[in-house]
C-alpha cells in the first residue's frame, strides 16, 4: 500500500499529470482555434445557408410574415458585403492612384528613375578648401629654408573642386581639380656662395635667386591680379558593371593605402602630411586603368582588390601624367581585407608596384647638304621602382590606431636627374647637372592614434577628436639628409559635418644635423566642405 | 510530501490549460506588430528572402552594391520622416544624423560616392523602383505593395 501510494503520488505520476494537463490544455487550445474558424467560416458562409427542414403547423401568414423577415435580414446582409466590397473597392483604387500615378514632381522623378534604373542626380559639385595658420621654429641658418619660411604666415594651400556624374546606371565620371595661386610666389632657385674653411664667402656668379611672379595688369581697366594655376588630382570614367569587377579609365588615386586616398584636408586628422606621401615615396596618382571590385565572404568580413595598369610615376620632372617615355607599363596590385561590428573594426591591406620611369630629351639633326632633317631621341633618365606598402586600421569604441609602412626601392639604369633642392641636399653642389647616385631603398612608417572623445551627451554631435602620431622615415639610404624622426599632436574639433578646426604641435628630428636642424611647428588650421 | 504533490497536481492542472489558451493571443498579437515598429521593405522584385542588419546597414552605406550580384541595390531614405531615419540610423547603421552626414561627406571626397538618395513617399519609390530598399513604420505599410525583410520591434535593441 506504501508503494502503491508512493507510485500514485512520486515523481512518475507528476509527470502523467503534466502530460494530462498539457493534453487538455491542446485539446481547449485546439477547441478555441475551431470556434475561431468556424466563427470566421461563418462569417464568409453564403447568407443563403440552408436551414434544416421540420414540420410546420403555422398558418399561411405566420409562415408568409416569416418569410418576409428573412427576406429583410438577407437584404441587410447583402447590403453590408455590397458596402464592404465597395470600401474595399475604393481602397485599392486609392493605392493605384497612390502608387501607380503621378501626382507630384516626386512622382516624374520616380518614374523617370523606374524607366532609366538610375536615381542618382545626374551631375553634382562639391570640394573642399582649408586655411592654415602656422609658424615654425628653427635655426635661422638651417637648410629647412630651402623650403620653409619660418615667419608665421597664413595660407590657402587646398582648393578642391570635384565635378561628378553619373550617367547611366552604371557609367559615371569624376573629376577632381585643384586650384593653386602658384607658381606666384615658388622660389625656384637661390644664390649660392661656398664658404672656404677660414670662412671666406665666394659668390657662384651663375646662381641667382630667383622667385616667381606672376603678376598681370588687365590692359582694359588696369586692374592688376597675380594668375594661379589648376592641377588635375582625378579624371576618369568609372564602369560599375559588379560589385566584385569595376573598372575606371583614367587618371586615379593610387589605392595605396589610407592617406593617399583620404587625402583631403576635411577627412584626415593632422595638418601636416606624413613624409613619405609628401615626399610621394608611393606613387600619389596614375594614368591608366585600374580594375577593383569587393566579396563579401559574410556580412562583416570584406575583402577588396585592385588591380593597376599605367605610364607609372608622373609629378615632379617626370611627366608620367601626360606620357609615358617608354613602353612597360607600371603595374600594381592592392589586396585588403577588413571586418567590422558595431564596436569594433578592423583592416588590414597592402599595395605591390612595379614601374619603369623614363625621361628623354629631342634633339634635331640638319642634314645641309640633303636639305632634310631628322631626330634623335636621348633618354636623360631611367629607373625602376618597386614600391611595397602595408596598412592596417584597428577601431575599437572610438579609439582608432592607424598605421602605413613603405619600403621603396629604386634601381637606376641611367643616372638621375634631380630638382634644385636635391641636387643641393644631396651633392652639395647647385651646379651639379648629373647625379650618378647608387641605387638606393627609402623605408617610412607612421602611427597615428586618435580617439574621437564620447562626449555626445553633453556636446551632442560636438566632435572632439585628440590625436599623436609618430614617424620614421629614411628617404634615401645611402644618404642620410632626408632621414628624421617626427611627431604630431593635436587635436580636431569638428562642431559640424562641413567644418574641421585643427590645432596642432610638430617636432622634427633629422638623423644629420649638417643638412638641417631641429624644427618646432604651431599649426592651426580650418578645414570646410562643400 | 503528499500534501505539496497534490498542491503542484491542482496548479498544474489550472495553470496550463490557461497557458494553452494564453498561446494563440499571443501569437495574433505578435503577427500585428507594435505600429512603430520600423519594417525594412524592399521592391517585389528582389531576390532576398530575409536580411540581417549588418546587410542592412552595408546597403545603406552603399558597400554592397547589388542584390546577389544582380541589379543595383537602391537605398532609399524617407524625406519627410526624420524621426524615423534618425531612429533608423542609430539602431541600424549605428551612426548618428550628424555621423552620417560627415561619412557621406568622406565619401564623396574620398571616391565619389554620393549619399543615397530620398523621397517623401519612400514606400512608393520602392515600389517603383526595381532593387529598391526602404524603412518604413509598420503603420504606415500597405499589405502587397513591398517585401518585408526585416523588422525591428520598437523599443528593442537591434540583435546584429
Amino acid at each position: 500500500m506504501r508503494e502503491m501510494s508512493q507510485r500514485h503520488h512520486g515523481p512518475r505520476h507528476l509527470l502523467r499529470y503534466w502530460a494530462f494537463a498539457t493534453a487538455l490544455g491542446g485539446a481547449l487550445w485546439a477547441q478555441n482555434a475551431r470556434a475561431q474558424d468556424t466563427a470566421s467560416s461563418k462569417a464568409e458562409a453564403p447568407v443563403l445557408a440552408a436551414q434544416a427542414p421540420s414540420p410546420d403547423h403555422r398558418t399561411v401568414e405566420e409562415r408568409f410574415a416569416a418569410q418576409e423577415e428573412r427576406m429583410r435580414t438577407m437584404e441587410s446582409e447583402l447590403r453590408g458585403r455590397i458596402d464592404t466590397l465597395e470600401a474595399e473597392a475604393a481602397s485599392a483604387n486609392a493605392t493605384q492612384d497612390e502608387f501607380g500615378g503621378i501626382g507630384s514632381g516626386e512622382d516624374f522623378e520616380l518614374q523617370a528613375a523606374a524607366q532609366s534604373g538610375k536615381v542618382e542626380r545626374n551631375f553634382s559639385i562639391y570640394g573642399f578648401f582649408d586655411i592654415t595658420f602656422f609658424k615654425m621654429f628653427y635655426a635661422d641658418n638651417s637648410a629647412m629654408n630651402l623650403w620653409l619660411n619660418e615667419s608665421s604666415s597664413f595660407v590657402v594651400n587646398n582648393l578642391n573642386i570635384y565635378f561628378q556624374s553619373q550617367m547611366t546606371k552604371t557609367l559615371g565620371a569624376l573629376v577632381e581639380l585643384r586650384f593653386s595661386f602658384l607658381p606666384h610666389g615658388l622660389e625656384r632657385s637661390f644664390e649660392a656662395a661656398t664658404v672656404a674653411e677660414d670662412g671666406t664667402v665666394i659668390d657662384i656668379p651663375t646662381e641667382n635667386y630667383v622667385r616667381e611672379n606672376t603678376w598681370q595688369r588687365d590692359s582694359y581697366v588696369t586692374e592688376t591680379y597675380w594668375a594661379g594655376s589648376v592641377g588635375i588630382e582625378r579624371v576618369y570614367l568609372k564602369w560599375t558593371p559588379r560589385e566584385w569587377f569595376n573598372l575606371i579609365v583614367g587618371r586615379y588615386l593610387t589605392p595605396t593605402g589610407i592617406w593617399n586616398v583620404d587625402h583631403a584636408s576635411t577627412v584626415v586628422l593632422p595638418a601636416h602630411i606624413p613624409y613619405m606621401h609628401l615626399r610621394e615615396m608611393t606613387v600619389r596618382a596614375q594614368t591608366g586603368l585600374e580594375a577593383y571590385g569587393t566579396f563579401f565572404p559574410s556580412s562583416r568580413w570584406t575583402i577588396d582588390y585592385a588591380l593597376t595598369l599605367s605610364n607609372g610615376r608622373g609629378g615632379g620632372v617626370i611627366e608620367g601624367a601626360v606620357i609615358d617615355y617608354d613602353d612597360n607599363k607600371a603595374v600594381g596590385l592592392r589586396l585588403r581585407l577588413s571586418y567590422e561590428n558595431p564596436n569594433f573594426s578592423f583592416a588590414a591591406g597592402g599595395y605591390g608596384y612595379y614601374g619603369e620611369t623614363t625621361d628623354q630629351k629631342k634633339k634635331i639633326l640638319i642634314n645641309s647638304a640633303q636639305r632634310s632633317l631628322s631626330m634623335k631621341v636621348i633618354q636623360t633618365e631611367n629607373y625602376f621602382e618597386t614600391n611595397v606598402t602595408a596598412d592596417l586600421q584597428f577601431k575599437l569604441y572610438g579609439v582608432t590606431l592607424q598605421s602605413e609602412y613603405v619600403w621603396h626601392r629604386v634601381d637606376f639604369k641611367l643616372p638621375a636627374k634631380l630638382q634644385y633642392r636635391e641636387k643641393v641636399m644631396v651633392t652639395g653642389d647647385p651646379l651639379n647637372t648629373v647625379f650618378g647616385a647608387a641605387s638606393y631603398l627609402g623605408q617610412g612608417v607612421y602611427a597615428l592614434l586618435y580617439w574621437e572623445l564620447p562626449l555626445d551627451r553633453w556636446l551632442g554631435d560636438f566632435k572632439i577628436i585628440p590625436f599623436a602620431m609618430v614617424e620614421i622615415n629614411t628617404y634615401i639610404d645611402i644618404n642620410p639628409w632626408g632621414n628624421q624622426k617626427d611627431f604630431f599632436g593635436g587635436f580636431n574639433l569638428r562642431p559640424s559635418p562641413y567644418l574641421t578646426l585643427k590645432l596642432e604641435y610638430m617636432f622634427v628630428k633629422p638623423e644629420d644635423r649638417r643638412f638641417s636642424s631641429e624644427m618646432h611647428g604651431i599649426t592651426a588650421q580650418a578645414a570646410v566642405s562643400f | 510530501m503528499r500534501y505539496a504533490t497534490q498542491i503542484l497536481k491542482r496548479l498544474a492542472l489550472l495553470t496550463l490549460p490557461m497557458l494553452a489558451l494564453a498561446i494563440p493571443a499571443r501569437a495574433a498579437a505578435q503577427a500585428e506588430g507594435n505600429p512603430d515598429d520600423i519594417m525594412i521593405v524592399a521592391n517585389k522584385s528582389v531576390p532576398a528572402k530575409e536580411l540581417s542588419i549588418d546587410d542592412v546597414r552595408s546597403m545603406f552605406l552603399k558597400r554592397k552594391l547589388t542584390w546577389d550580384g544582380s541589379y543595383p541595390i537602391v537605398p532609399i531614405h524617407p524625406s519627410l520622416d526624420g524621426a524615423l531615419r534618425k531612429e533608423f540610423l542609430k539602431r541600424v547603421i549605428n551612426l548618428s544624423s550628424d555621423d552620417e552626414y560627415r561619412y557621406w561627406e568622406n565619401q564623396k571626397i574620398r571616391f565619389g560616392v554620393s549619399v543615397p538618395c530620398s523621397f517623401s513617399n519612400n514606400l512608393k519609390a520602392v515600389f517603383m523602383l526595381k532593387g529598391g530598399i526602404t524603412y518604413i513604420r509598420r503603420k504606415h505599410y500597405k499589405e502587397g505593395v513591398a517585401k518585408i525583410l526585416l523588422t525591428l520591434p520598437h523599443g528593442e535593441a537591434p540583435r546584429r
